[in-house]
């Protein structure tokens, strides 16, 4: 069980960690901010596992899919606002200010991810000689965790330092692009979305169930059999704010250089 | 008369087609094993696969292969479905107890394969 707990912690929590990687590079978020944002989440991921079993039962036992579906998007939408906030110099307004934006992700993350992890958490606590194993492999996967999140935001504060605000902002969209593609797939196991073709197999690579094609995963959305829908979702998530960014530059310097002749 | 009889049949096998039920295929979660082990689907086909989980825990039913993840509530019964997939072997497994929660689905070409092990 402790094993299982380190890896099923790992599993879920991973993305939070990596999400706050990111954000700390983008957003100097204060510790009394960093702990809010912690600490709604994990009373709303409370709150929703409360009520999971009766959610799960909506629209014909796809409620979950749904919900889960729709706080991806909610998660990869908030990305977008904040990479406008933070790319845009004229003043974007209260709500899009990006210290919000940055607390309102986190706490969408942690209910996203987390609430899978306190459901497992509660489920065995009750368990004999349980409750040791699940804290040990608890503290054991959160240092873990945050190691490497620690690495990812060294790594992309040097990235920024010598490519611009853009790149890690791009690294930020691909690991949200990642997570949407991999949640389509919920829509696909109830059939709401159809079922596509595998495109390749890339197993013999990197095999999904190994410790670095779950790193890929959580980084990327990496599956070794992608499907049609899967790849999809990934790219047109990944070039559609791109495209109009690159569109966004290219109509603000002709009125620029029309404003200083 | 004729071609309203012909409408009316055209509409009509549109919606039978699409009421067309999917075959179901049943597995239970018992002391955290998965019961049948094997299920044997057909080929090429979408199918439903109800899971029952009888334990007095939650378990995540998962597969890689086949791309799914679906959480199981203690004492409550969900369903997903699956295909259509290639024939050959898809192993899933219980994410809360990965050691003894283990089975496969065998997908096969033949059209009697509405059986378990």
């Amino acid at each position: 069980m402790l094993i299982n707990t380190v890896i099923l912690f790992m599993h879920y929590a991973l993305p939070i960690f990596i999400l706050l990687g990111f954000l700390f590079v983008q957003v100097k978020l204060s510790l009394h901010l960093q702990f809010l944002a912690v600490l709604v989440g994990l009373i709303t991921a409370l709150g929703f596992i409360s009520q999971v079993d009766s959610l799960g039962a909506w629209l014909d036992g796809a409620g979950l899919e749904w919900i889960f579906f729709s706080l991806h998007l909610l998660l990869y939408s908030g990305v977008l606002l904040l990479a406008y906030g933070l790319l845009s110099r004229t003043n974007t307004g209260k709500w899009l200010e990006p210290m919000r934006l940055a607390v309102l992700l986190v706490v969408v993350m942690i209910v996203t991810k987390g609430s899978n992890f306190l459901l497992y958490f509660n489920g065995y606590l009750n368990q004999v000689n349980a409750l040791q194993s699940l804290l040990v492999g608890t503290f054991v996967g959160l240092g873990i965790c945050l190691s490497i999140a620690i690495l990812l935001y060294f790594s992309m504060e040097w990235l920024g330092r010598h490519f611009g605000r853009i790149a890690p902002l791009t690294a930020l969209l691909v690991f949200v692009a990642g997570q949407l593609a991999n949640a389509s797939n919920l829509l696909v196991q109830v059939d709401v979305l159809p079922t596509t073709s595998v495109l390749w197999n890339s197993q013999w690579w990197l095999d999904d169930e190994s410790e670095y094609g779950h790193l890929c995963n959580v980084l990327f959305g990496y599956v070794a059999r992608p499907t049609a829908l899967h790849m999809s979702v990934f790219i047109i998530s990944i070039l559609c704010p791109l495209v109009i960014q690159v569109w966004r530059l290219k109509r603000v310097k002709p009125v620029q250089r029309g404003v200083q002749q | 008369m004729a071609r309203l009889r012909v409408v009316l049949l055209l509409i009509m096998s549109l919606f039978s087609s699409s009421l067309l039920a999917l075959s179901e295929f049943h597995l239970e979660l018992k002391d955290h094993l998965f019961y049948p082990s094997s299920v044997t689907i057909p080929a090429g086909q979408k199918v439903k696969l109800i899971i029952h989980n009888l334990d007095d825990t939650p378990e995540e039913f998962d597969s890689f292969s086949l791309n799914r993840e679906k959480v199981v509530f203690a004492q409550s019964t969900t369903h997903i479905y699956i295909g259509p997939l290639k024939p050959g072997e898809y192993e899933f497994y219980g994410r809360y107890n990965p050691n003894t929660a283990r089975g496969k689905v065998v997908v096969v070409k033949d059209q009697g394969a509405n059986h378990a092990d």
